[in-house]
């Protein structure tokens, strides 16, 4: 199948020269498709997101397969070129979440952090079974989970989540 | 010789799997690890969603764990490929001092910095290199036969996470073979279990955890031996083929003597049957 190079966006490739130079090394081998295993069922496409967002036809915030990356490192690791599709990915995703665009389940994971520390919640079965286990409590303190949002707040987590 | 430790657990194992935490403690307790678990601690940012909604974010998140560790003057364990990568990749990232400054510069408003005089361990790579150590608490050789799931962040990215090779890994063969057990030779290119598609889209998720299991199903091994708590998830809870799962560290606890009691194998929801000792 072909590229699509519609709505060809300078901005867009500017910027991610910017975020992930080694974008640009991508010389379309199909080494990442070929070992992605969410490609493989129909999931994100990396090798043909590589192209699409080096020549700047790809909006981040109305991809949704970007969301479809396990983030294996498959992709990068095969690269020939050193072009880091897992890293690019990522980078895509973060531009989507400044659009305002994530989805609800990480969207709550990310208000978890903020709020608690973790990313995975304490339950009254969390407390029961370290009992019956002999473990040590393991609460976050206070601190931690102040400190722990001021960066979120000074790094870009805490604009995402609240909005 | 390994300076003294810091245990870092993570989240997903001291919440939902706090079993595979006491499996963990029970074999740092018995190599006579000198550890203690690391104050302040919060998740290290898990690197499949979280990090990349924020990269920033993640790298001041994990620098200020490491600055914790550097302070304390002890190295940090974790018992997770997920807080391996996340750290190992941030521990990377710092050593480059222009990023390390302007990351120091957020760590300044919380009255932190970050030198870069810290290393990041992970269980089985801390298992590896005390070979001697470890083969010598064995008392009981677990007769099972076992396929590894390294689990894609114990492998990759190899150039920083430099625990094994991402092509045919042998750390995990290594030691379940320490352990008595009896290791199938996995995939070339270990296979993802999908749990960072979890809760995103559950229909492809389950697709790649069929993917991974798929083999050890084939061979009628009697456990998946994993190093990775997401993994171990996906295989004991989401997995619908019934094959059982260990997490690394259960092995090489019950190998050294551990009841199945003491280290709460009861918790899994699929069950795993064990050589009569």
């Amino acid at each position: 199948m072909g590229v699509r190079r519609t709505a060809y966006d300078r901005e867009m490739a500017d910027w991610l020269g910017n975020v992930a130079p080694l974008a640009l090394l991508c010389q379309q081998c199909g080494g990442c498709a070929a070992v992605c295993p969410s490609q493989r069922h129909g999931g994100i496409r990396p090798a043909e997101l590589m192209e699409r967002a080096v020549s700047g036809s790809l909006d981040p915030i109305r991809e949704s397969s970007l969301w479809l990356c396990a983030r294996c490192m498959s992709c990068s690791e095969r690269c020939p070129s050193g072009a880091d599709p897992g890293e690019v990915i990522a980078h895509l995703r973060e531009r989507a979440v400044v659009g305002g665009e994530v989805p609800a389940f990480l969207r709550e994971e990310a208000q978890r952090f903020l709020t608690t520390g973790l990313s995975f919640p304490r339950t009254g079965m969390t407390r029961k079974m370290r009992k019956e286990l002999g473990l040590p409590d393991g609460e976050v303190s206070a601190e931690a989970v102040a400190e722990a949002h001021e960066i979120c707040q000074r790094t870009g987590l805490g604009r995402a989540v609240h909005d | 010789m390994t300076r003294p430790l810091y245990i870092f657990p993570g989240c997903l194992i001291p919440t939902r799997l706090p079993f595979l935490e006491a499996a963990s403690r029970f074999v740092l307790d018995r190599m006579g690890a000198d550890c203690a678990d690391l104050p302040g601690a919060t998740c290290c940012v898990e690197p499949i969603g979280l990090r990349t909604m924020a990269r920033e974010t993640w790298l001041a998140s994990s620098a200020r764990l490491l600055a914790i560790a550097e302070e304390g003057g002890r190295d940090v364990l974790t018992l997770c490929n997920g807080c391996y990568m996340s750290l190992k990749e941030a521990h990377h990232a710092l050593e480059d001092d222009l990023v390390r400054r302007r990351v120091n510069e957020v760590l300044g408003g919380i009255g932190r910095e970050y030198r870069g005089e810290v290393q990041v361990h992970h269980l089985p790579g801390y298992l590896l290199e005390h070979e001697e150590g470890v083969r010598r608490l064995i008392t009981r050789p677990m007769g099972l036969r076992l396929a590894p799931h390294p689990g894609c962040h114990m492998l990759r990215p190899s150039e920083v996470l430099r625990l094994d090779r991402s092509f045919r890994p042998e750390v995990l063969d290594k030691i379940a073979s320490w352990a008595g057990a009896t290791v199938d030779p996995g995939p070339e290119w270990p296979a993802c279990c999908g749990g960072g598609l979890a809760g995103i889209d559950e229909v492809l998720s389950a697709k790649l955890l069929m993917d991974s299991v798929r083999g050890p199903q084939a061979s009628k091994v009697d456990a998946i031996l994993t190093p990775c708590p997401f993994c171990f998830v996906q295989f004991d809870i989401k997995q619908k083929e019934g094959v059982p799962v260990l997490y690394l560290a259960e092995l090489m606890a019950l190998a050294m003597g551990a009841s199945p009691e003491r280290i709460g194998l009861r918790y899994h929801r699929t069950k795993i049957a064990l050589p009569s000792p």
